[in-house]
């Protein structure tokens, strides 16, 4: 017998093994097949789809939370701070356009960090998008039932209106959404131009009591705070623009997403961008006191900015004005919450689905395809936050700052991933790659660092709760779940196939 | 990789422009008294502008890219 231990003479047991390997591998194939087909979703989504999705999960932006921006810092600071947060967005969404249409999962950035790094990166970026969903979920479930409580009674708002109303967004959207995905999609078409038609509206009333003089103020920026008032505005502006990247979870249910994706994206930020300005303009221009806009007379923050604008108008005495805006805004609203329930349930899922977070959250309906579970799950969160919104005022902006917290560091993360996998894996991105190749991820990255620095200096501080949320998310990985990662997982698959551990295609 | 067009390298040093421009921000939140421009409506115009510039400038290269 040869000494050699890579001696190709067989013996009797290696011949056994060499038949059983095969049988084992093709085994655990069929197993992983089986495992997608019952957890895959369909792909019904196109270029209208993808661009109604981004323009109608982020429109909520531009009817409340922004606004906050405008306390103690003054129109032209606010546009400072909103267009540094536009370019942060349009950059961001190219990064990201090539990141999804690599590796189109719907689980999205735990794909991105397991794939380019390992599970803990893919956790901790998942967990960071479920969070960044779940925060903005909770304010804009708030927020709609605040702007139902304004219309019902505009002079003094109930928080019991608004907390029923709520609950009661909550409860019709996981019916449509369970209902399902294709359905749901021309829902959001049909609410995302209500919501643009409803800013239309708000900015032919506004203009009716425009004025240069009030934007364009003798001092520029207050004179007490200079430049400092840009920075402290940026953390609430960035809430005009976060959760578009819920439109690269769709990326498995959309149809050829090389094309729909970047294309839709693309569209949907710039749409965003015009709305973003316009509304400012004519918000800020309307009021004697852009303040007036952030708090009212008792010192609470307003979560109905647009409708309070409306209503200290000429044009809003006119009750038609008042109802009739309220009414459309409303779609807005729900728009955006309709989206941002889609981003959570999906990341959910998604986390479900690959053993991050208990499987049970990872199932879908028999016969509609749509995660059930996880959509559950994420509705109760939000209810609970909701009823508690009666004893915790500061609710909605807590959730809008973690929310943003949360998106900046993944975007962080996900530009590292972006970076590694272009070096280690440039097949991956063969099917699309963003332009300005090396600036945009640096851009990302950097203009993400100064938002992340600007949290220091305001007034909630959201930075603990966050360390938190961050610490229970890990404990769970790093105890129980790290060692039951589904290996079927798509998103697991792609990586092991990557590193050249699987056969399955 | 595909060859870079004269309007992504104007893109990208617009957006370099922008990153250099948050720093000087930064800065001038201390209120210093150097590093100053003549004043603050010039600061504010130049800053805008920038912003304005890139913003066109990306849209512009990310719309012809989609275009692929």
């Amino acid at each position: 017998m040869s000494n050699n231990p890579n001696s190709a003479t067989p013996t009797p047991d290696s011949h056994r093994d060499a038949a059983a390997l095969p049988l084992e591998a093709a085994r655990r194939d069929e197993a992983d097949r089986k495992y997608l087909a019952e957890h895959s979703l369909k792909r019904p989504l196109r270029v209208l789809d993808i661009w109604a999705l981004g323009v109608g999960v982020v429109i909520t932006g531009e009817y409340f939370g922004w606004n906050l921006a405008l306390k103690n810092n003054g129109p032209i600071a606010v546009l400072i701070a909103s267009l540094i947060v536009c370019v942060l967005y349009l950059t961001w969404v190219l990064g990201l356009s090539e990141l999804s249409v690599g590796m189109p999962f719907a689980g999205g950035p735990l794909a991105y960090g397991r794939r380019a790094v390992d599970s803990s990166l893919g956790f901790v970026m998942g967990w960071s998008m479920f969070l960044e969903c779940q925060f903005a979920t909770i304010a804009t479930a708030l927020a709609t039932g605040g702007y139902i409580a304004f219309l019902l009674n505009p002079a003094e708002p109930s928080s019991t209106v608004q907390v029923w109303t709520a609950l009661g967004t909550v409860l019709i959207f996981f019916v449509l959404q369970v209902w399902g995905v294709k359905e749901q999609s021309l829902a959001m078409v049909i609410m995302t131009y209500g919501a643009i038609l409803g800013l239309l509206i708000f900015w032919c009333l506004a203009a009716t009591n425009f004025s240069w003089d009030r934007i364009w103020t003798t001092a520029l920026l207050p004179e007490n705070k200079g430049w400092q008032a840009v920075l402290d505005a940026v953390p609430y502006c960035l809430w005009w623009l976060v959760i578009i990247e819920t439109v690269a979870l769709a990326a498995e249910e959309a149809h050829e997403p090389h094309r729909t994706i970047p294309r839709g994206l693309v569209w949907a930020q710039l749409t965003l961008i015009i709305l973003v300005v316009l509304t400012w303009l004519f918000a800020c221009g309307a009021m004697d006191d852009a303040q007036q806009i952030a708090v009212d007379e008792q010192g609470q923050d307003i979560s109905y900015p647009l409708a309070k604008v409306i209503g200290s108008l000429a044009v809003g005495k006119n009750s038609l004005a008042v109802y009739g805006f309220g009414i459309i805004a409303i779609f807005g609203m729900i728009a955006s919450y309709h989206g941002m329930i889609y981003g959570t349930s999906r990341q959910l899922f998604g986390l479900g689905r690959a053993g991050y977070l208990p499987a049970f959250l990872g199932e879908v309906h028999a016969t509609r395809r749509t995660p059930v579970v996880s959509l559950l799950v994420s509705s109760l969160i939000t209810a609970g936050f909701v009823v508690a919104n009666l004893w915790f005022k500061d609710a909605v902006a807590v959730a809008v700052l973690v929310s943003t917290l949360t998106a900046l560091i993944w975007y962080i993360l996900a530009m590292g991933c972006l970076y590694v996998l272009r070096l280690r894996e440039p097949q991956l991105f063969k099917d699309y790659s963003a332009p300005l190749y090396h600036m945009l991820p640096i851009a990302v990255v950097l203009l993400s660092a100064f938002a992340v620095y600007v949290y220091a200096g305001i007034d909630v501080k959201v930075i603990p709760l966050t360390a938190l949320l961050y610490g229970l998310g890990l404990c769970y990985y790093w105890f129980w779940a790290h060692r039951r990662i589904r290996s079927a997982a798509p998103e697991e698959l792609a990586a092991r196939q990557a590193a050249g551990g699987g056969p399955l295609s | 990789m595909r060859p870079i067009t004269l309007l992504e390298q104007i893109a990208t040093a617009a957006l370099a422009l922008v990153i250099l421009s948050l720093g000087w921000i930064m800065l001038m939140a201390a209120q210093p008294t150097w590093l100053r421009l003549k004043s603050v409506q010039m600061e504010v115009l130049l800053v805008l502008g920038l912003l304005i510039a890139a913003l066109l400038l990306v849209s512009t290269v990310a719309l012809r890219q989609t275009r692929r």
